[in-house]
């Protein structure tokens, strides 16, 4: 049946909806020839029409194939669209959610294409995030006002000395509990030295 | 010193600076530290808090902290002590300890700023006066130096002046009875008012204090009845203040879901261990107070249960079941029921009142059961735990979402008071507890099943109280009651060291202990390797091969 690769591909995208399933390409690819070679049919059932209709004034019983044939090229674009599409949406929230540096698991699912749309999406982005202000603001934090200003943590492995903005010192040890300002523990999460309790 | 205004010289004093607090690792001082917390939080005050349980880890944290924190906070530990002398801290540094242990080291309360405290003193506890314990140093060093220089200088022929024997004898009698007091302040070790109580007397003057501070509250005083770390009397007096709060937060708030409503109820409860998580039959057999009053390790008394139950009017097979799954209408008479029949079966006082919380439908803990859960938490985890995950655990169990891990902690609990019972009986069915004349000892064998859940201090307590008590109701010794009890157990079976605990006899009715100083004495005496730094000095740490002479040593003193 026509589509019915393009519809898989679709398929895929939307069974994984956190994250990015590998790019397919040979789907995309087989997508793309099955266009081409509706196209070709088309073409030559479109001229072998002009032909006839010239010559009597009756249907064509190629009529429906015809049309048939552009709407399953039409659809296949669609497809191709919205596959194409859905995952640079991922990849924008992704920039919001990780910074610029993607994590590298999700990096090897990328296409070229995609990592050069991403590069370009953030140099855009930082570019427009240093204009504001005077010494720029980064828009990527806190995307949901935080609760309160300070957290309280546990440290999750035997992490040494620790130096605040403000100059304290922290001794962090597995198991200790702390008290933060959330701000100097947002990297240290990130990390996975701390575990934020809630 | 003493803090006059929690408000002002603790509270306020602290805005904006970074405090660490050292907490003791049981179940008062979490609720103690939750409460303090929470109070910090309000202010923003950073805190880091550290696990202690004994003075050994309070002097690693010390020196591993003390470079960047200016601000101690000590939660049931260092009260005891002088901390002074023991940390050598620099100048600059302030400690401020709440501490429920008992007597408070005279250094500490007369130091002038480095040590505060934010108990209040007890009426009842008669510390010795200033005048009476300190004395000016320079003028006694003088002395001293003189002293000396009169001795090494053959001064012999010199006659000494009329005047410096009378000082001499002054002195002398000065010394003796500054002794004397010292001895008498510190002859008993005990339990004061639980610390959390005390945090939530300040919430409350800070008006910051709300139903799930409260409900640490009541757990904390929960956990010193449990342990018998006060009087009776002095619980009812504590949990009638407690029930007013409790009144009065209630019609406070303004939560009418009964979905989310969280409410703490005032009702009496029975001293049977989890019943409610529990089934009818285990719960009546391996609780402390039924084993006892009904001897239930004897064939007699397993049968008085069934006697018990059927007088009740409680079929076997409901008797059998998780309480929660019995027939309603029996469910409702158990508590009545149980009562009507307490005379006949000497289960007298098994009532008393205590509190409930209840947070929805499905939330529904009573207070004792919550010490349990937190006891076998802390105490009873496999050994590969460390004590400050554990510790984390227990502080998440008492947050109101984590469900599933009170559950799995009061399953935990019932296998306590199951090796308890059984351990009791084992020991009265051969004979080991035994009379060494003063006192009784029962030794904990290392193979013995369950050696190492005993070698912790709340276990090892409840494990004393059972025996004791299950020893006097089965002896003949008319005697029996006035004798105090010693229990070793294996503490670390490399270092071939055993922990010992003693408590008072049965017939005391204070739970004062004695122990703390005869164990120092008796270990001075006879000169072994003894590891007192507990900071309840009931407890000791020796080596098992020095046991036999170190019980011989106190039988002596003790006589």
């Amino acid at each position: 049946m026509f589509a019915e690769k393009a519809c898989s591909l679709i398929k895929e995208l939307s069974r994984c909806e956190e994250g990015l399933p590998p790019y397919n390409i040979e789907l995309v690819k087989e997508v793309c020839t099955e266009i081409k070679q509706l196209h070709e049919q088309n073409k030559e059932d479109g001229a072998i029409v002009a032909n006839e209709s010239e010559i009597a004034g009756n249907v064509n019983p190629l009529y429906p194939t015809l049309r048939i044939g552009s709407a399953a090229v039409k659809r296949n674009i669609r497809c191709l669209l919205a596959y194409h599409y859905n995952r640079l949406r991922t990849l924008r929230t992704m920039r919001w959610q990780f910074g610029s540096i993607l994590p590298p698991d999700i990096k090897t699912n990328l296409s070229s294409d995609e990592i050069d749309w991403f590069s370009k999406y953030s140099s855009c982005l930082g570019k427009y995030m240093r204009s504001i202000g005077e010494d720029g603001l980064n828009l990527c934090l806190d995307l949901r006002p935080p609760k309160s200003l300070y957290i309280e943590v546990k440290c999750l492995i035997d992490y040494g000395k620790f130096e605040l903005s403000d100059g304290t010192v922290l001794l962090l040890k597995k198991d200790s509990r702390h008290y933060l300002p959330r701000s100097e523990c947002e990297e240290l999460i990130t990390q996975g030295v701390f575990h934020h309790i809630v | 010193m003493f803090v006059e205004d929690f408000k002002t010289d603790f509270y306020e004093f602290l805005a904006g600076k970074r405090v660490f607090l050292m907490v003791h690792y049981d179940i008062d001082s979490i609720c103690a530290c939750k409460i303090l917390q929470s109070l910090l939080k309000y202010r923003n005050i950073l805190y880091t808090v550290a696990v202690i349980q004994r003075l050994e880890d309070l002097k690693r944290a010390y020196v591993e902290n003390c470079e960047d924190v200016q601000y101690f906070i000590l939660l049931n530990c260092g009260g005891t002590i002088d901390i002074v002398e023991e940390l050598e801290p620099e100048e600059e540094k302030v400690f401020f300890i709440l501490d429920s242990h008992r007597p408070i080291d005279v250094c500490n309360i007369y130091s002038t700023d480095q040590v505060r405290l934010l108990t209040r003193p007890e009426e009842d506890a008669l510390v010795p006066e200033f005048n009476d314990i300190f004395r000016d140093q320079s003028e006694s060093e003088n002395e001293s130096d003189s002293d000396s220089d009169n001795e090494g200088r053959a001064s012999k022929r010199r006659r000494l002046g009329e005047e410096a024997i009378l000082k001499r004898r002054e002195n002398r009698l000065w010394e003796e009875n500054r002794n004397k007091l010292l001895f008498e302040y510190s002859q008993f070790t005990y339990y004061a008012r639980a610390s959390a109580i005390f945090m939530f007397e300040y919430a409350w003057k800070l008006n910051k204090e709300d139903k799930d501070l409260l409900w640490l509250a009541i757990i904390a005083l929960t956990e010193q009845l449990i342990f018998g770390k006060i009087e009776h009397t002095q619980y009812i007096l504590e949990m009638e203040a407690l029930r007013a709060h409790c009144t009065r937060l209630q019609h406070k708030s303004n939560d009418t879901d009964v979905l989310t409503s969280l409410k703490i109820l005032f009702e009496k409860d029975l001293r049977l261990t989890l019943y409610r998580h529990w089934t009818v039959e285990h719960s009546l057999k391996y609780s402390m107070f039924t084993a006892i009053r009904m001897k239930l390790w004897t064939l007699k008394g397993d049968k008085k249960i069934h006697e018990l139950l059927a007088d009740m009017g409680l079929p076997l097979a409901q008797s059998r079941q998780h309480f929660k799954s019995m027939d309603l209408q029996l469910r409702k008479e158990f508590h009545s029921s149980l009562e009507k029949l307490s005379e006949k079966y000497g289960l007298q006082d098994i009532e008393f009142t205590s509190f409930i919380l209840q947070y929805g439908y499905q939330h529904k803990y009573c207070a004792s059961d919550i010490v349990f859960a937190l006891i076998a938490i802390l105490e009873a985890s496999p050994r590969d735990k460390k004590p400050e995950e554990l510790f984390n655990l227990a502080l998440d169990c008492l947050s109101r979402n984590k469900k599933e891990i009170i559950d799995n902690a009061i399953e935990k609990a019932k296998i306590v008071a199951k090796s308890l019972f059984k351990t009791v009986q084992n020991a009265l069915d051969m004979k080991q507890i035994i009379n060494a004349g003063p006192f009784v000892y029962y030794i904990v064998q290392e193979g013995c099943l369950d050696w190492y859940m005993f070698s912790h201090q709340h276990i090892l307590l409840l494990l004393s109280q059972f025996v004791l008590k299950a020893y006097v109701s089965m002896s003949r010794n008319k005697k029996a009651s006035t004798l105090p009890l010693i229990i070793s157990v294996p503490k670390n079976i490399e270092n071939g060291t055993c922990i010992l605990i003693g408590i008072p006899p049965v017939c005391e009715t204070s739970p004062r202990n004695f122990f703390g100083k005869a164990f120092e004495q008796a270990a001075e005496k006879m000169n072994c390797e003894a590891n007192c730094d507990y900071f309840d000095t009931s407890y000791i740490e020796i080596y098992s091969k020095d046991r036999t002479r170190f019980f011989d040593a106190l039988a002596a003193l003790l006589n």
